[in-house]
């Protein structure tokens, strides 16, 4: 066991992403946080921040193992006898909206989270696909909402543009009810070119509006990626005995035992998370359940599927 | 279904504290802030009418543990349960150790087999239980004492030849065990149920309850040597031949199975002093005679004995008998017309060879009439002669008397009745006093002092007064009380023809009794010869005794009693026979033995392996607390699958408030 915790806690030095966020979550270095996150999570991926594949060619490098055998330079191959890769000068046009539900709801974490809510969660995913997206040039912006627009930072491609986002999310705070359809419609007003929007939320929406809302995005041309953020405390009831149990947002509240609905409320969250995700994929959206205790490399491998996708 | 602590049941009443803290638990304020408060109310919906009849499972749970919990608490006791799990006994074993029971079943006699039965009743007792042992011939050898002392006590109980009263003794003790609500009462009678034993009634109470262990022998018929006569009556002068009958008796099975053969023809032999002196040929039911032609002067012993059947003891019949030395006999307190008749009495008694007169300090039996001024055999310690006290003719010498039998201990007092007019002797021994007239005689009157063990109305006359007591004086030794002078004006005995023969009795029977008969029934007390020195039994050596005490002989056999005297009668040969009701196998039924014992609910047992199964009649049951504790602990399991886990705290936090 003490092998493999020094092991661990090597890995998790050179590897940030790979940590339990709930450890990793420090409000005041977001920054730092997210760089290193970032910078651990493409070192496992073996590729250059700064180096695409999309457009012109730049340069060689060796082969290693792991890398994309696609772009084996099978020239080099047959004059050198050694492997190479192709690496090219990356070119980006995408326009990235991070769109951030920062509702009451968000503003919840439960015991065995230890006040590491899905805000902060999304905070720092947020945070880490912004310092991903902004390195590989994209341009990107930054929206929170509750019940109505809270913060919006237009997306750009510039240097400064993390600064601002980071300090945005820094300065963020759950508050008020879930409305994620006039957010979405709000972004799809601002955003007149086709781009990426990545929506975190706990999904504690109106459904019909905020699947709407998705439509539309998506008829607008949007890609869209829903990262749907869930307390484990959430997926699961923990075990509460008798009580009132309130909605923070609503102030609606049922009586009963936490202990006789477990597998009952199982059963609705699994209906719930199948409904978003077959709702998304009709519409060609892509859907992915994240908990507030999954690394945080998850959200961003599944974001660099969809980019690579994107091309 | 009983309780041990039935009071804990009123613990059920903290029921109703689950149900009061369910119905109030309705009302929490308890809350916690949940966001996914929709997929709750989704569930809720979904499962509203199992979460009904979740919530009042729980209440019954919970009732159910309480009254569960109380329940155990109060120790029920169901079924009827182990003999050793009782009320608190008090428990009365009677062992029939009389002479029926040395008879066999499978090798082992019937005794050995009541005293294992007796060995699991203690066995079987508890440290609560209050334990009595007795035997019909012992009485009681334990009284309230533990099981484990009575199971030693119990090894020393010994197979005797005599008989007794089972139901007499079970009685006495029975009395003697106090009555309380809180302990049962419990008789163990351990007997083979012969009639003979069961003669008297023991008027147990009905809270007894009676465990018989009914035991059959082997072979339930018998036969017997039921009688033994020498004739001429003993004394017996030299010179003379001896006759002897022997009665023989068989008795049938009482089942019916099995009876004696009475025409056979069987051996009867006579044995005297241990040697054969005759054999005769006889059957069962009929009388055998034999006779002994002048015997040498000095004590005899005769034994008539047939071949074994049945019981053992009783296959043969003893008795003693000494020839040429008639009772010493003396007159004292005068020769006036008090003893006028007496001294003729005792002269042709002389004659015939049956008492010889002496003066009064030598002799064994003293006759003293109360006439003033004669002379007293002084009261001496140690053995003393036997004194026959003749009341005086003149009243006015009944004071004198009276402080005569004052100073010789007697616990009497003649006082003058002249009220009594015309009286009659009541039938009696001699037979030929009975009807014989008394018209003057004083009323004896007991002192209030303690009586001897052998004192004894002989004779009574018409209206139930003593006639004749016998008895054994604190001073003086035994002593024969007459209420009226033997003289013709007071009763029409002197000048009748039972004068000799009651002279003869007083003189050679009842004043020296244990002696003259020269047989005694196994189990009765007689009293020793005065100057009886030393006891030897069949096959033991002598033990010193007490001249005149009383002595009850338990083994059949042929006894010498040694005397301290000289010549050649410094012995006598006692026969100690069974007796014989003994003999009889006859066995009591289940109806008799109801009015013997009691109303009391009563099992009789036919088997020894069943014994332990009927014993302890008031069993507390099996005790059911481990099965609720178990059923209690399955509503607890029940309760917490269905409530799940106690834990109160808040599920979540939220930073806006309302977390909990």
């Amino acid at each position: 066991m003490a092998v493999s915790g020094t092991l661990r806690a090597d890995g998790a030095r050179s590897r940030p992403d790979l940590l339990d966020p709930v450890f990793l979550y420090d409000p005041g270095r977001l920054e730092l946080i997210a760089r290193g996150v970032v910078e651990g999570f493409l070192i496992g991926l073996h590729r250059s921040p700064h180096r695409g594949f999309s457009v012109e060619f730049a340069e060689h490098r060796p082969y290693y193992p792991g890398d994309d055998i696609r772009f084996l330079d099978w020239r080099m191959y047959a004059r050198s006898d050694r492997w190479y890769l192709k690496q090219f000068e990356e070119e980006t046009n995408l326009r990235a909206y991070l769109v951030l539900d920062s509702s009451r709801s968000m503003d919840w974490a439960s015991e065995s989270m230890r006040g590491f809510s899905k805000l902060d969660y999304g905070r720092l995913l947020a945070a880490s696909l912004a310092t991903l997206l902004l390195r590989q040039g994209d341009a990107t912006g930054l929206l929170a909402f509750d019940d109505r627009v809270r913060v919006h930072v237009r997306p750009r491609a510039a240097r400064r543009q993390l600064s601002t986002i980071l300090g945005e999310l820094v300065r963020l705070e759950g508050q008020g009810l879930s409305e994620a359809g006039p957010a979405l419609r709000d972004v799809a007003i601002r955003m007149r070119r086709r781009g990426l929007i990545v929506l975190m939320s706990d999904l504690l929406v109106d459904p019909e509006g905020t699947r709407r809302a998705l439509h539309f995005l998506r008829h607008r041309g949007h890609e869209l990626l829903v990262l749907h953020l869930m307390d484990p405390g959430e997926r699961e009831l923990p075990a509460a005995g008798d009580a009132v149990y309130f909605d923070p947002e609503t102030g609606e509240e049922m009586r009963t035992s936490s202990a006789v609905l477990r597998g009952e409320y199982a059963e609705a969250v699994r209906s719930a998370i199948a409904g978003w995700r077959s709702e998304c994929r009709r519409m060609g959206a892509d859907y992915h359940l994240l908990t507030t205790e999954t690394p945080l490399n998850a959200g961003l491998g599944l974001f660099l599927q969809k980019r690579a996708r994107l091309g | 279904m009983s309780f041990l602590f039935p009071w804990a049941l009123a613990l059920a009443g903290l029921a109703l504290v689950p149900l009061v803290l369910h119905l109030v638990r309705r009302d929490t304020d308890r809350r916690v802030a949940f966001p996914a408060l929709r997929y709750l109310v989704s569930a809720q919906r979904q499962s509203a009418r199992s979460m009904r009849i979740r919530d009042w499972l729980l209440v019954a749970c919970r009732i159910a543990l309480v009254v569960l919990l109380a329940a155990a608490a109060s120790r029920p006791l169901i079924g009827t349960g182990d003999a050793r799990s009782h009320l608190p006994t008090d428990l009365v074993v009677v062992v029939d150790n009389t002479a029926s029971m040395q008879r066999l079943a499978g090798g082992r006699s019937l005794m050995e087999i009541a005293r294992a039965a007796a060995d699991s009743s203690f066995s079987y007792a508890g440290p609560e239980d209050r334990v009595w042992l007795l035997t019909p011939l012992d009485g009681a050898l334990i009284a309230g004492g533990t099981a484990v002392e009575a199971a030693r006590l119990l090894r020393s109980i010994r197979l005797s030849d005599a008989g007794g009263s089972l139901p007499a003794s079970a009685g006495l003790t029975a009395a003697t065990v106090p009555h309380d609500e809180n302990r049962a009462r419990e008789l163990h009678l351990l007997t083979d149920l012969q009639e003979g034993s069961f003669r008297e009634s023991a008027g147990l109470a009905d809270d007894w309850a009676i465990r018989v262990l009914r035991l059959r022998p082997d072979e339930e018929w018998n036969a017997s040597v039921s009688a033994l006569e020498i004739g001429p009556s003993l004394p017996v002068p030299p010179g003379v031949t001896l006759t002897v009958t022997a009665t023989l008796d068989a008795f049938p099975d009482p089942a019916g199975e099995a009876e004696a053969d009475t025409i056979a023809e069987i051996e009867v032999r006579l044995l005297v002093d241990e040697r054969t002196a005759g054999i005769r040929s006889g059957r069962w039911g009929s009388d055998v005679v034999f006779a002994i032609p002048a015997p040498t002067p000095g004590p005899h012993a005769v034994r008539v004995e047939v071949d074994p059947a049945g019981l053992r003891s009783d296959d043969g019949r003893q008795v003693g008998f000494h020839v040429g030395f008639p009772a010493r006999v003396g007159l004292a307190g005068g020769a006036g017309r008090d003893a006028e008749f007496v001294g003729m009495a005792l002269e042709t008694l002389a004659d015939d060879g049956r008492a010889e007169l002496v003066p009064a300090e030598a002799a064994d039996v003293v006759f003293e009439t109360a006439a003033p001024g004669g002379e007293r055999i002084p009261v001496a310690a140690g053995a003393s002669p036997a004194r026959i006290l003749l009341p005086p003719s003149d009243p006015l010498s009944l004071p004198a008397f009276n402080e005569r039998l004052a100073r010789l201990g007697v616990p009497w007092v003649a006082e003058a009745d002249p009220a009594s007019g015309s009286l009659r002797l009541e039938s009696g021994e001699p037979e030929v006093l009975d009807g014989e007239a008394v018209s003057h005689r004083y009323l004896l009157v007991p002192r209030p002092s303690p009586a001897s063990p052998i004192d004894s109305v002989l004779l009574r006359t018409s209206d139930g007064e003593p006639w004749l007591v016998r008895g054994r004086a604190s001073v003086s030794g035994i002593y024969l009380l007459l209420a009226s002078p033997l003289h013709p004006e007071s009763t029409g005995v002197p000048a009748g023809a039972g004068m000799i023969e009651l002279i003869d009795a007083l003189v050679n029977r009842w004043s020296r009794p244990g002696d003259p008969a020269g047989a005694a029934t196994a189990g009765e007390e007689i009293i020793l010869p005065p100057r009886a020195d030393s006891l030897a039994g069949p096959g033991s050596p002598p033990v010193p005794v007490e001249g005149g005490s009383p002595w009850r002989p338990e083994i059949a056999g042929t006894w010498r009693i040694a005397l301290r005297s000289e010549g050649a009668r410094d012995s006598r040969f006692l026969g100690v026979n069974v007796p014989a009701a003994e003999s009889d196998p006859a066995t009591i039924g289940e109806a008799e033995l109801v009015r013997a014992l009691g109303p009391g609910p009563m099992v009789v047992i036919d088997s020894a392996g069943e014994w332990t199964a009927e014993i302890f009649a008031r069993r507390r049951g099996r005790d059911a607390s481990g099965l609720l504790l178990l059923a209690a602990l399955a509503a607890l399991v029940l309760e917490a699958w269905l409530a799940g886990p106690r834990d109160t705290r808040g599920i979540g936090t939220t930073r806006a408030g309302g977390g909990t």
